[in-house]
């Protein structure tokens, strides 16, 4: 785990200090100032920290030459100190900065105050609380309850994040699914959440793991795709056809059961296209090599008089092995791809369940280098994402670009460049082609795995050229037709948005924009520090028995869950109204509002209660300090003068119901589109 | 100090209007588009007369469905003398040739205005799947399907509707339904047992006028930042919370009692009347789809006392409703689809109950234009098989959306993806739309 100063005990210490009001100015990240102030071991050498931080910072830099390389968007301005916490706290932690979070980032005047930042947030509890919630949404998609409750899958995510376990392992253990083994049993919700159908399985982990949504291939070849075959699927399916739910002769619970024979067979509903034994293998990849089993001595425990079988060979665990062992290419860049679309809201290559020549990721190096990196990097999902937040390219402003900022030219320029390639791209294309019609076998297999990379990357040019044309005859008619170039510069905005390649607004998912509110409106703040004080003046056992070395990082999980656990109950209606449909767009409704008006939840925030937001605001006597105040704690910024005449001419006059007025404007500002999006 | 944008321009109306009119030609582009674009039904930019034109122009469905599963037997296709036909009698109704059973003799007096399909066999017995294919046009497989009201209500809701454009009046049976990958905000509102929509009250505590100031600061807040980012999202945010506030201030639709004495006594006291006279009112108002649920009618004891009972319910306030809406020419751009999950067994079981049945049963719709009086397929002497024009749930789903003119072969495109409005190896009954 090759990145930055892991250091629980700081964050921990800071935010101790801080919460309890002892030491107002207190930077949270003080780093080694803090393990002096503290006699604590410093974990790494600070040399050595700085070599990697060096060396990962460099390689967002690379990132960012890659897609200059590619990108004809002008490049916004550098976000501001306010814009980039809130944007990172939202995407790391899945909640925005509280107020002494944001006045201590905004005072440090240090020049890596951001790397520490990501730093920080990646190593806290946090981190993995907000991660679990994502990868919980994308491979359970809020099925609920079934034989392994949400909550225990939620639980197993949290605690694997929490102590780094790379992404493979986690996915190893979600393709083993043996609900036995009590420690493996969360992770067998996958399954089980599917009835261990295998047509749903096989369907899921290709579109989840592979990004590969085959659904069409289980009864014919793709009718969109040409690249997915009736033959990728069943070599999938053969894998997990095998298992089934079995039901216990005395409990009569279901559990995960396999067979040790049958096989996959297929015909095609359009070509007639049929295979009989099908071979396992892995999307893409070659056939699995299997042990020789003899008929009839094909398990361990047979499947007699409603035993449950255990075969000598297991088909799944040949998937859970082949699928994560780290050779498989396309299982990497599937997570890859994910993590980047977690982060700038939008896949390289997207919707990231097509995955095919056809769709090309919009920087298809980038996608490589990031891909290697991943897999060189043992599958740890954080540097990977330190890797995206640091580039420059994460903290532009979300501010759209006015056409001045074009590089005039630049399109002219490459575009000589482009073509030139695209012509050499046909003909190694159509070599490649050529060669794997003769090719035979493993071959085979090779040349057309060429000729799909050689197509993708033909694809992706060609997308660039045609872009290419576009800005070209945008700045033709630039200086001549004022009302067409505007037009043109509109078309040519939309398109990088849906391209990615200007920022995006994502909306906050359901629990981010609860526990947001939350924060906002002080109770997390006031949950926190509850929790600190009660580990200073009676800490539970569980912790005082552990070791130095343990201990830390146990501490801060159990002030997490601490402040937490509380407040949790309130994101069950917010994801059932604001819960997004899996892969859908954006959806505001009708009952979502009516909820948000008078459902009386965010009512109950706005509130005065101990020394949350509402108190604050209420004994404020200055407008202007009251609207600072409310306008960092909800926006994490500074109100304009425009805004701080807002707030004035909104309590004009209403000294008497200031309480009314406090809560009026604190609702509106958390019912905004500024708060509703990550921006 | 509200923005003024050009996309609230006249023009995306009047296009999805054509587009609405010219249905199953090109509407493609105009349903392509993922996020919110097009316009307005009673915009302000409309004058009266014309956006009551529009509004009575706008096509709607309706559908009442019979929870646990009526039995085709004891409804629109009698066997009467046969093994399995039961004690009731057909009766004759408005239309020569067409008989249905004497336990529906007020909708007999409307069969003129409605059509049956007697051959449909969906090739299922259980509840859940039996819903979701009559619900969604789809066999429950893979990834969920989008519920027939989040469909319609996509296609056909005016941009600046202020009501829901799917609701569903619940008096048991399924509850709030799924829009699927078209996202919640085609999911449907639910007015539980008739009542207005959950939330739409102002709490006591907070005055109108105190509601008004906080939107305005809300609307000022997103001003200024739609002055520094705006998109199809935040256009779509902002504009649900003038919807709830637009809803709230006629919250009186959803009220029953606020119709004439004289039509309340028409429709019946009971629960199903009052859903019914509700549906009527919320058609009235241009709601593009209304779904009322009946329960229940699994009768796998007594069937024949309970069809007695439920349909007793059932038959006068439809009835009432179908007239009504021929009457004040609703039926003309609304349809109406009486369906269930399944039907009943032919065969009666020993505690002279009906089992689960989806091999041969009926639905009866009519209204949309679609030709009325029509009876489509055929079932064999005792009920027990299709023998003419086997129908299932995919051509009826078809049939349904191109009766409003929503061009059912062609795709959504959500989030850069399709995905066929109707299952593309189906296709409507064609003999229905005339």
């Amino acid at each position: 785990m090759p990145h930055a100063v892991f250091c629980f005990r700081a964050a921990l210490c800071a935010r101790a200090v801080r919460w309890s009001g002892a030491v107002a100015s207190f930077v949270l990240l003080a780093g080694p100032a803090l393990h002096a102030a503290n006699n604590l071991p410093s974990p790494k050498p600070a040399a050595k920290a700085e070599k990697i931080v060096a060396a990962k910072a460099s390689l967002a830099s690379e990132i960012d030459r890659l897609i200059a390389a590619e990108r004809l968007a002008p490049l916004g301005a550098l976000a501001d100190d306010g814009e980039f916490l809130r944007r990172v706290m939202l995407d790391l932690h899945g909640i925005i900065p509280s107020v002494e979070e944001a006045r201590e980032f905004l005072a440090d005047k240090s020049p890596d105050k951001r790397e520490r930042l990501v730093d920080e947030l990646l190593a806290g509890p946090r981190f993995a609380r907000h991660m679990a919630t994502v990868l919980d949404v994308m491979w359970a998609e809020r099925r609920g309850d079934k034989v392994v409750k949400a909550a225990e899958g939620y639980e197993w995510l949290y605690e694997s994040l929490a102590k780094g376990r790379p992404y493979n392992e986690i996915v190893r253990d979600i393709l083993t699914a043996d609900d036995q083994k009590p420690e493996l049993r969360p992770a067998s919700k996958f399954f089980h959440d599917r009835d261990c159908e295998p047509n749903q399985i096989t369907r899921d982990v290709s579109r989840m793991f592979f990004g590969m949504d085959m659904q069409c291939n289980q009864c014919h070849d793709h009718p969109t795709v040409d690249d997915y075959a009736i033959g990728d699927y069943y070599g999938l399916y053969a894998l997990v056809s095998r298992t089934y739910l079995h039901t216990d002769k005395k409990t009569k619970a279901k559990v995960i059961a396999e067979k040790g024979e049958g096989e996959a067979s297929f015909k095609s509903v359009f070509t007639g296209e049929a295979a009989d034994r099908v071979v396992p293998r892995l999307p893409r990849g070659a056939a699995l090599k299997e042990p020789e089993v003899k008929k009839g001595d094909e398990y361990l425990v047979k499947p007699d008089k409603g035993e449950k079988p255990v075969p000598k060979h297991s088909r799944r665990a040949l998937l859970a092995t082949a699928a994560t062992d780290g050779t498989n290419p396309i299982f990497a860049r599937n997570a890859v791809n994910r993590l980047w679309a977690h982060v700038f809201g939008r896949g390289l290559v997207h919707p990231v369940d097509f995955m095919h020549p056809e769709n090309p990721p919009g920087y298809p190096a980038v996608l490589d280098r990031l891909t290697a990196e991943f897999q060189s990097g043992g599958y740890d999902i954080r540097p990977i994402i330190r890797t995206l937040v640091l580039t420059r390219t994460y903290q532009t402003t979300y501010l759209l670009p006015d056409a001045t900022a074009l590089r005039r030219g630049e399109a002219a320029k490459r575009l000589k460049t482009w073509e030139a390639e695209q012509v050499r791209l046909e003909t190694s294309l159509k070599e490649a082609e050529a060669a794997a019609a003769k090719a035979e076998g493993v071959k085979r297999e090779e040349v057309l795995a060429q000729a799909r990379a050689l197509r993708t990357l033909l694809r992706a040019r060609e997308r660039r050229i045609d872009e290419a044309r576009q800005v070209a005859a945008f700045e033709k008619i630039a200086s001549t037709d004022k009302a067409g170039a505007a037009r043109a510069w509109e078309l040519l905005v939309t398109r990088w948005t849906e391209q990615g390649d200007v920022p995006l607004l994502k909306p906050l998912g359901p629990e981010a924009f609860a526990s947001s509110m939350l924060q906002a409106t002080g109770f997390v703040t006031i949950s926190e520090s509850k929790a600190l004080a009660t580990l200073k003046k009676s800490p539970p056992k569980e912790l005082v028995k552990l070791s130095e070395a343990e201990r830390p990082r146990m501490e801060s999980m159990w002030v997490d869950r601490q402040t937490f656990d509380p407040l949790k109950s309130n994101y069950a209606r917010f994801v059932e109204l604001y819960g997004e449909a899996t892969g859908g767009d954006f959806s505001a409704t009708l009952n979502q509002a009516l909820f948000f008006g008078n459902g009386g939840v965010v009512d109950g925030w706005l509130s005065p209660k101990y020394e949350n937001l509402a108190a604050r605001l209420v004994a404020e006597k200055d407008a202007a300090r009251l609207a600072d105040e409310m306008y960092l704690a909800v926006f994490t910024r500074s109100p304009t003068d425009e805004e701080r005449a807002d707030v004035a001419g909104f309590l004009q006059g209403r000294e008497k119901e200031k309480l009314d007025a406090v809560k009026e404007m604190l609702w509106a500002l958390l019912s905004s589109n500024e708060f509703r999006f990550n921006h | 100090m509200r923005c003024d944008y050009s996309c609230q321009s006249a023009e995306h109306g009047l296009t999805r209007r054509g587009f609405l009119r010219t249905a199953g030609g090109a509407g493609l582009g105009a349903l392509a588009i993922g996020g919110i674009t097009g316009t307005p039904g009673g915009a302000s930019w409309l004058s009266p007369a014309v956006a009551a034109e529009m509004s009575k122009s706008q096509k709607r469905i309706l559908t009442i469905f019979l929870h646990g599963g009526v039995s085709q037997l004891e409804t629109w296709d009698p066997k009467p003398n046969t093994d399995t036909g039961g004690p009731f009698r057909p009766i004759s109704t408005s239309v020569p040739g067409i008989q249905i059973s004497e336990l529906l003799p007020h909708t007999a007096k409307q069969m003129h205005h409605l059509s049956l399909v007697r051959s449909i066999n969906t090739k299922n017995s259980s509840h859940g799947p039996g819903a979701v294919q009559m619900q969604t046009g789809h066999n429950e497989m893979g990834a969920p399907h989008p519920h027939l009201g989040a469909v319609v209500a996509k296609a056909l809701t005016p941009e600046k509707f202020a009501l829901p454009g799917h609701i569903l009046i619940r008096g048991g049976g399924s509850s709030r339904s799924s829009a699927a990958f078209l996202g919640p905000r085609y999911g449907s509102v639910v007015l539980e047992d008739g009542k207005a929509p959950q939330y739409s009250e102002r709490p006591s505590a907070l005055s109108l006028t105190s509601d008004e100031r906080r939107q305005e600061f809300r609307r000022l807040a997103n001003d200024r930042f739609a002055d520094k980012r705006r998109t199809a999202d935040t256009d779509a945010y902002t504009y649900s919370y003038d919807q709830a506030m637009q809803l709230m201030a006629q919250r009186d639709v959803f009220d029953v009692a606020k119709e004439p004495a004289r039509d309340q006594e028409r429709y019946g006291s009971h629960e199903f009347g009052k859903h019914c006279l509700l549906a009527r009112r919320l058609l009235e108002k241009g709601v593009p789809f209304v779904q009322v649920n009946h329960s229940n009618y699994d009768t796998h004891f007594e069937n024949f006392d309970y069809h007695i009972e439920q349909l007793g319910e059932f038959d006068r306030p439809f009835a009432t409703l179908i007239s009504d809406l021929a009457v004040s020419g609703l039926l003309k751009d609304t349809l109406v689809v009486v369906m269930s999950e399944f039907g009943r067994t032919p065969k009666i079981n020993s505690r002279y109950g009906r089992d689960h049945w989806g091999t041969a049963w009926s639905v009866c719709l009519g209204g949309a234009g679609l030709q009325a009086g029509a009876v489509i397929g055929k079932t064999n002497d005792n009920g027990t098989a299709v023998v003419d024009r086997e129908i299932d749930h995919g051509h009826l789903f078809h049939t349904y959306l191109q009766a409003v003119g929503i061009p059912s072969s062609d795709a959504f495109t959500i989030a850069g993806r399709k995905f066929p409005i109707a299952d593309p190896a189906k296709g409507p009954i064609k003999e229905l739309l005339a």
